[in-house]
């Protein structure tokens, strides 16, 4: 138990009873004994506050402020108690305990987070005083030169940074000046605050650097929010060819998952690249994050290329320089070696942790009929502990023990593809095995009226383990039969295979009811079902999350449309890599 | 008499924990899913409720979110596997009394001796009492 708790037993005691100058007197007895504590300054200061004394009672809450340092949650304490103290305090002691606590703000004893809190609680204590910030005038000079002073002076600058932000006017004729607080509010980090100017700015211009600067505040705050309502509002936005703005599309795709963008603004960036060193530069190191070590190798040559070329156009560079080329290019070459390496190792690893996520799957679903087979012996042990139980009991729980039995079979087939298959690689033919894989399915397909083509690219050979191949599609095909049942009218499925940027890309669409907004998130994970119970097979929600990690284990994407076209219905994308393997390569190699 | 509610997609799990209830002494009501589960819980009025975390519509996280809104102060049991227990922290900060394992160490006694723990606290051996034909569980 914490040492204070004794001291603080005690002040809850005193204090209940009325006696309030012992009970601060053993907030004094707490502070000496735990100075780092903020709690006894809280303490003391309610303790004061309920003695009226406000203005010790202020102090005691300044010096709470800089004890609880990152602990921010306990802000609120402090803000709690600025509410009532400003409302009750005299002007004076409202003045004297502002002033103690902007002079620790400029000595800069806060942290960052805690500055903000700070401020936002704050800045508005004297509304008149600011009324001063509006003279500063809308030039951006001005404003630059008058933070610029005022270096030493944080508060002055927080203040009028949220004043800006929450008070003052905001017009066509200032938005220059806004696009500049903007950044200084970034360089704070004072994320939420650029962004609620930000997006007043952008209601009167809607330049690239405005609308970069939104997306790059965005990812430092982490939080995609206002970028995602952005491009809702401004559909086109991601044509825009400037450099800035597909920087932050990368990353902003990246972090949506959508790779069919992500490839899409790569290429954009690309076919600017081509003369801009930085540019090239900036495009190789975003390959090799992406672990796309052949674009990146091939970049790497052509900022070669273009060095060389500046080099001839421009002045000549001195001999010494020339003498490094060669050791430049050899540790240049161990580099690249060991990223393929390290890349190489990534995927071993993602296959290892995509099997840990199906073993995991499985006896997750292996744990439910167990249970049902033990609560059914254990119920009829206790009806026979009582002489309740009855033939008719008995002969109940052996059929549940069967049922379940039966279960667990349907699981381990379910499985079997992915275990019994002997990671035996070998060249297929991808159309070919997708075709074969619709013929085993006829008669279900047929039953239920549905017909499906599968067209594309002829001849494109996949190496890897055909039976898992396999498995992804007898699962996708078994998901939209389901689905297609329920549906009157024509009843399709469409396959095509088609490569894009050297990668293979197969998709796979129904015209069944299509899948929710809401849900696109949440199918590829395990147990996830919307199948009414009485058509689950015994591996319910199991099956695109198999189909995901298969896909997985060779670096290979699947993902649903989130932007389907006119027609209604499903359709699943699936990425395979130029090289990639199929299946569980030998995983003792 | 107590009223538990057992919301569990699985009625081959849900069933016997039923009956065994009943058993013990206890009224007991099946929701098949979260949304159901909610619905009758508003309705009726619950001393205990056992809950699974894994379900189709609704999962349980949801389920006691809108659970612990209605009522902080119900007892609420959760079903977990071994690999869970990042959802048990979860569930510890929305507020649960107790969890119990699916799976190779599901026990069907045990669950009931905490469920009778939970709500008779002196009684734990309430089987007796109904056994001996001693008077019922006294009312809350």
């Amino acid at each position: 138990m914490w040492q204070g708790h004794e001291i603080a037993e005690n002040i809850r005691q005193y204090r209940s009873n009325g006696k309030l100058e012992l009970a601060i007197k053993y907030a004094h007895k707490g502070i000496t004994e735990f100075p780092d504590s903020d709690f006894f300054y809280k303490i003391l200061g309610d303790l004061l506050w309920e003695k009226q004394e406000y203005l010790r009672s202020g102090e005691a809450y300044v010096v709470f402020l800089t004890k609880i340092d990152t602990q921010l949650q306990y802000f609120k304490n402090f803000a709690k108690f600025w509410k009532k103290f400003s409302n009750r305090a005299s002007e004076n002691d409202k003045r004297c305990v502002y002033d103690e606590i902007v002079e620790k703000f400029n000595q800069k004893i806060f942290s960052p987070a805690l500055k903000r809190e700070i401020a936002s609680v704050l800045y508005n204590t004297f509304p008149e005083e600011n009324e001063k910030f509006s003279a500063i005038g809308k030039s951006t000079q001005k404003i630059s030169k008058w933070i610029q002073d005022r270096e030493l002076q944080e508060w002055e600058i927080y203040r009028m940074l949220y004043w800006e932000a929450f008070c003052a006017d905001h017009t066509a004729a200032t938005a220059q000046k806004d696009k500049y607080l903007v950044s200084v509010m970034e360089k704070r980090e004072l994320y939420g605050l650029a962004l609620g100017l930000l997006n007043k700015v952008l209601c009167y211009s809607n330049d690239d650097v405005s609308i970069r600067t939104l997306f790059r505040v965005c990812r430092k705050m982490e939080n995609y929010t206002a970028a995602d309502e952005y491009l809702e509002k401004h559909p086109e936005m991601d044509e825009r060819k400037g450099f800035n703005i597909q920087y932050e599309l990368v990353y902003y795709y990246l972090q949506k998952n959508d790779e069919t963008l992500l490839l899409r603004t790569l290429k954009n960036i690309k076919s600017s690249a081509m003369n801009s060193m930085p540019i090239s530069r900036t495009l190789q190191n975003f390959y090799v994050k992406l672990g796309m070590i052949d674009e990146a190798v091939e970049m790497r040559k052509h900022i070669d290329h273009l060095a060389e070329e500046s080099k001839r156009s421009g002045e000549k560079q001195p001999a010494k320089e020339d003498r490094w080329l060669q050791e430049e290019r050899e540790t240049d070459d161990v580099f690249w070696d060991t990223i393929k390496d390290m890349v190489s190792e990534q995927e071993h690893n993602r296959q290892l942790i995509a099997i840990k996520e199906l073993l995991r799957g499985f006896s997750h679903e292996l744990g439910q009929p167990i249970t049902n087979i033990r609560y059914g012996v254990q119920l009829y042990l206790i009806k026979m502990e009582r002489n309740l139980a009855t033939e008719d009991n008995l002969q109940e729980l052996l059929h549940t023990v069967l049922d379940q039995t039966v279960r667990v079979g349907k699981l381990l087939d379910r499985f079997a593809p992915i275990v019994s298959s002997k990671g035996k690689n070998t060249e297929f033919n991808c159309i070919e095995n997708i075709k074969n894989v619709f013929r085993d399915m006829k008669s279900r397909l047929d039953v239920a009226g549905i017909t499906y083509s599968v067209e594309g690219i002829e001849n494109y050979m996949i190496y890897g383990d055909g039976i898992q191949f396999d498995q992804v599609f007898y699962n996708l095909i078994s998901n939209s039969v389901d689905e297609l049942r329920k549906k009157d009218g024509a009843r399709k499925i469409k396959v095509k295979c088609s490569l894009e940027n050297e990668n293979l890309r197969i998709s796979f669409k129904d015209n069944g009811r299509g899948i929710p907004k809401e849900n696109v998130n949440k199918i590829f994970n395990p147990f996830y079902s919307t199948k009414e119970k009485e058509e689950s097979d015994g591996g319910e929600g199991l099956g695109l999350y198999i189909v995901w990690n298969i896909l997985k284990m060779y670096g290979g994407k699947i993902r649903v449309n989130s932007r389907p076209r006119q027609e209604s219905g499903a359709e699943f994308l699936i990425t395979i890599p130029k090289g990639g393997t199929v299946g569980v390569q030998d995983i003792n190699h | 008499m107590y009223r538990i509610l057992i919301i569990e997609d699985e009625l081959n799990t849900a069933e016997p924990v039923k009956e065994a209830l009943e058993l013990y002494g206890y009224e007991a009501d099946i929701a098949e899913n979260g949304v159901i589960g909610i619905d009758m819980f508003q309705k009726n009025e619950y001393d205990l409720v056992l809950l699974d975390l894994k379900m189709p519509q609704m999962n349980g996280e949801e389920a006691l979110r809108k659970i612990r809104e209605m009522d902080p102060y119900v007892y609420v049991i959760v079903y977990t596997n071994y690999s869970d227990f990042g959802d048990i922290k979860t569930m510890t900060n929305l507020g649960i009394d107790g969890y119990v394992n699916k799976g190779p160490s599901a026990d069907l006694k045990e669950l009931m001796n905490m469920i009778q723990d939970k709500l008779n606290p002196l009684d734990s051996e309430g089987v007796k009492v109904l056994l001996d034909g001693l008077p019922e569980m006294p009312e809350r």
